[in-house]
């Protein structure tokens, strides 16, 4: 066997990798403690080669801390509702499915194949204040112009998020309840009395990984959503990303940018590293 | 069953799996409804979302002559192949050198390859920008799909190392002893067993890309954008009936490439062997 | 032998994975035509060996030779050497005809050809009616015989067989076993036959190399390597055989027990030094012992009826236990047979019991 061979063929797609995705950044970082010329072009700083820490300073002491806050609890609203739900889902689907169970899943997962966007503009077109639910509302006699402002809101916000990010909560969750062993289920269910009880002590520590996967898929996304709070919210509602695709987009300080994205970074840090230890654990035990 | 499980069951209070097959029921509901309305109201001949008037076909007709929209379609759809073409060839490559490959550059390798897959999609984007604003390289179509492939490259190499993983080695070993060379082995047996998971796989990134939105609105530039940025700029204006119809088309196509991964996922045990009986060789 | 009689020659052969060695300082001949199995625990190196032979993995030191050629860097795709694998290795997505074709097609043979002789193997092996099956479809002693065919076809110098009859319950193992044989008299070919199952080796094999821990322990034909053990692991691999530690002496052995035992003790095994005593159970006669035979008092601790025969454990010295096996014949029968806790005397020809390096 040719011993280089294997290895080879990590180095077409590990460049693209590293000139596409590391490389990207390491200049988000290089932005954050820099600034711009007179042209307008970013000027990279490397940490203590000539950094420029007064971005860090106007992200960390002024109004984009709530921004911030703002992110993580909307993310983590929206993780623990789908896991309100998805976990019920996906168990019943798992163990009660029998030979259709994949079909169901399907039936599930179908509606997020849809566009981001359009599904984001679906909840418009239901909850505007010119939309469906207001007309239904307003035949039905509710006075007021709306009758009911549902946009606007930071429910609106969290419930479309709630929306966009529930399939990854139900597809890990619903791997591990079909790898789980029923009988355990069964063996739980004679020693201990409720099926509460069962619940606690058999079914969610065998199902654990697949709840940790789910919970760093729905969460990581969700805190770096925009498309759901600029539609659906207010700019009282704003996420951190917003504030970075308008840095961005709409013509703001590009390295103040780069430092709101190492900060949000920082911030979820903590949920990737998580994440990557227990799936390379899985691996190890040839869960994966 | 038992008496004694049967009293058992009775015994647990609430049926629970009928709880949560209408909990099921209600949840696939929600998430159908929004869609459904959105395909409806597409159809109406009224610009209002609350009176159904009647059907019609204008909002198509519009949406049709709309030039913009229209090369943001095909815009979409070239970007997606090409993403599609690029990422399942780098994904599959990825796959083999991390199943085959010794040594200790497959572990990092490993966590470099699932970073993009939890990374939020607005970091990457934002770096992209900042690369593209660097090398000097304008935003266009060709930018857009550099971003698209990047984060699609991990998404195939999940699914194709799965299914690799499983794969016997001696079948490859049994090509390579009757003649064939590693290439060729590669070529006339494994890429063969390995076809499900990369046709699934090639599918997923061609709706990824032709959905996406993040990545695009980072990396699009002055001229054709894909539809999502489309509608992205639309929405900003303004709620339009037009996007009805530009929803449900993105919704039946989407649906049709989605439908199509479904078989493919059910082929797969058709050409799998039988469980092996024999412990794997020493 | 010349180097021209032999189909593989290996010398001095070392392969280590990491630290570990799984095969040390191998020399082993192997000669054209002939049915060479090699028989050791899991774990002994054979299935490193056999891999070797076929090129998929590469010697750390040593030369393989093929037909006299060194091949340690040669490809396996260019070696004239063909494997049946333990898992079979069938290609799913190609038809039986396709299988067996394989090899053929790699080589650019004439389709015309490639077709007569694809039909010829197909029927060696009796599948001719499934020629388009897939190998999903089949059994799995069918399974068993395609991989078989699709080595053959290509009449290769050395057929590798990596226990190849493991996944096959006992009655068609058996009669694989005679087909193998068979096939192997018919075509000529040199085969090489890895397995853990003794008996398997002893009913197929012209010569059989014992292996352990990576070590060559014993090269011969069956009688040789079951008759005349070259140590005490072969004694106890092939067969049963009852081993008692004791010391050289000039003229026998003596064990822990201090009881003096007269044997043969060969020229290499200097007196004093720790040995096995061997004595197949079956040279064991229990009773009176006759003229010329070596015999030993003890008690009979156990009895275990198996059918065609009896086997005793008799307890000669503390922690000393032999086991003899005894034929139920007409005599043999009920209650003629000795009872538990009764004195036997054991006996045995001298030349029976064998003393061997501990």
């Amino acid at each position: 066997m040719r011993r280089g061979l294997w290895s080879s063929f990590l180095v077409p797609p590990g460049l693209w990798l590293a000139a596409f995705y590391l490389a990207p950044l390491g200049l988000i970082v290089a932005a954050s403690f820099g600034s711009v010329d007179f042209l307008g072009r970013v000027l990279y700083k490397w940490p203590f080669h000539g950094w420029d820490l007064s971005n860090y300073h106007t992200v960390l002491s002024s109004a984009y801390l709530p921004a911030f806050f703002r992110s993580l609890l909307f993310a983590l609203l929206t993780t623990g509702l789908c896991l309100l739900i998805g976990y019920p889902v996906a168990y019943v689907i798992a163990r009660y499915g029998g030979r259709v169970r994949h079909l169901l899943v399907v039936v599930l997962i179908l509606p997020w194949f849809v566009d981001y966007l359009i599904r984001v503009y679906a909840w418009i077109v239901l909850l505007g204040d010119n939309g469906v639910v207001n007309g239904w509302l307003g035949d039905l006699g509710m006075h007021g112009d709306p009758p009911v402002q549902f946009l606007g809101t930071w429910f609106a916000v969290v419930g479309g998020l709630f929306y966009s990010y529930f399939p990854f909560m139900v597809l890990p969750i619903y791997a591990a309840v079909e790898r789980m062993d029923s009988s355990l289920v069964e063996a739980g269910k004679d020693l201990y009395g409720t099926p509460w009880q069962t619940f606690r002590h058999v079914t969610f520590p065998a199902t654990f990984q697949g709840v940790v996967a789910g919970v760093v898929l729905v969460f990581l996304p969700a805190a770096g959503d925009f498309a759901n709070s600029e539609f659906l919210g207010s700019p009282d509602t704003a996420m951190i990303g917003n504030v970075i695709n308008q840095t961005f987009n709409a013509g703001g300080y590009v390295p103040l940018g780069g430092t709101l994205t190492v900060c949000f970074m920082v911030g979820i840090a903590a949920f990737m590293v998580f994440y990557l230890r227990s799936a390379a654990r899985a691996s190890r035990e040839g869960a994966m | 069953m038992s008496a004694v499980t049967a009293e058992r069951k009775r015994r647990t209070g609430f049926d629970r799996p009928r709880f949560l097959w209408a909990l099921y029921t209600a949840m696939c509901l929600y998430l159908f409804v929004p869609i459904l309305v959105v395909v409806i109201y597409s159809f109406n001949s009224s610009k209002s979302l609350q009176v159904f008037s009647g059907l019609s076909f204008r909002w198509y007709r519009t949406f049709w002559n709309d030039p913009d929209i229209k090369n943001s379609l095909v815009a979409s759809f070239e970007v997606a192949a090409v993403t599609m073409v690029v990422a399942t060839i780098l994904g599959t490559l990825l796959a083999f050198g991390l199943v085959r490959a010794r040594g200790r550059l497959g572990g990092s390798a490993n966590i470099l390859m699932l970073l993009p897959l939890i990374t939020p999609e607005i970091v990457t984007a934002v770096g992209l920008l900042l690369l593209f604003g660097l090398v000097g390289t304008p935003l266009s179509l060709k930018t857009i799909m550099l971003g698209h492939i990047t984060f699609s490259i991990s998404y195939v190499t999940v699914i194709v190392r799965a299914r690799l993983s499983l794969l016997n080695r001696e079948v490859e070993e049994a090509a390579m002893d009757l003649g064939a060379t590693e290439l060729g082995a590669l070529r006339l047996v494994t890429l063969p067993a390995l076809y499900p998971a990369i046709a699934a796989s090639a599918l997923l990134v061609f709706v990824l890309s032709f959905d996406d939105f993040v990545t695009s609105v980072f990396t699009s530039g002055a001229g054709t954008s894909p539809l999502p940025v489309r509608i992205y700029s639309l929405l900003r204006v303004g709620v339009s009936p037009e996007i009805n119809a530009v929803g449900t088309t993105m919704i039946a196509i989407t649906l049709a490439l989605a439908l199509g991964l479904l078989p493919l996922t059910l082929w797969r045990r058709n050409t799998e062997p039988p469980a092996p009986t024999v412990p794997a060789p020493e | 032998m010349s180097d021209a009689d032999l189909t593989i020659a290996l010398r001095g052969v070392v392969k280590r994975f990491g630290d570990q060695y799984a095969v040390k300082r191998l020399d082993l001949d192997i000669a054209k035509g002939s049915f060479f199995s090699i028989l050791g625990p899991s774990g002994c190196g054979k299935t490193t060996t056999l891999r070797m032979i076929a090129g998929f993995e590469q010697p750390d030191e040593g030369h393989i030779l093929l037909e006299g050629q060194p091949v340690e860097d040669v490809p396996p795709y260019r070696r004239n050497v063909n494997t049946v694998f333990q898992s079979y290795a069938l290609f799913e997505h190609l038809s039986l005809f396709e299988n067996i074709a394989f090899g053929l097609r790699r080589k650019k043979v004439a389709k015309a050809e490639i077709t007569r002789r694809v039909g010829e193997m197909l029927e060696l092996v009796r599948l001719s009616d499934r020629a388009k099956a897939k190998p999903r479809q089949l059994s799995g002693g069918q399974r068993q015989r395609v991989a078989l065919a699709r080595a053959l076809v290509n009449l290769p110098a050395v057929l590798l067989l990596d226990e190849p009859l493991g996944a096959l319950d006992l009655q068609l193992r058996k009669t694989m076993q005679l087909e193998l044989k068979h096939i192997q008299r018919e075509v000529g070919i040199t085969f090489v036959y890895v397995t853990h199952d003794q008996e398997e080796a002893l009913t197929m094999s012209d010569s059989i190399a014992v292996m352990n821990l990576g070590e060559l322990q014993q090269v011969g034909n069956a009688e040789d390597v079951y008759e005349r053990p070259a140590n005490s692991f072969v004694a106890q691999f092939i067969g049963i055989s009852n081993l008692l530690d004791a010391t050289a002496e000039r003229d026998g052995v003596k064990l822990a027990s201090g009881l003096s035992l007269p044997a043969a003790v060969p020229a290499d095994i200097a007196p004093g030094s720790s040995v096995c005593l061997s004595i197949r159970p079956e040279k064991l006669a229990l009773g009176p012992p006759g003229d010329g035979r070596v015999s030993v008092e003890g008690t009979i601790v156990e009895s275990v009826y198996m059918g065609t025969v009896t086997h005793y454990v008799i307890e000669i010295a503390p922690a000393a236990r032999m086991i003899a096996v005894a034929q139920n014949t007409e005599d043999a029968s009920g209650g003629n047979r000795p009872a538990v806790g009764s004195r036997a005397t054991l006996s045995w020809r001298a030349e029976h019991a064998l003393v061997l390096a501990s």
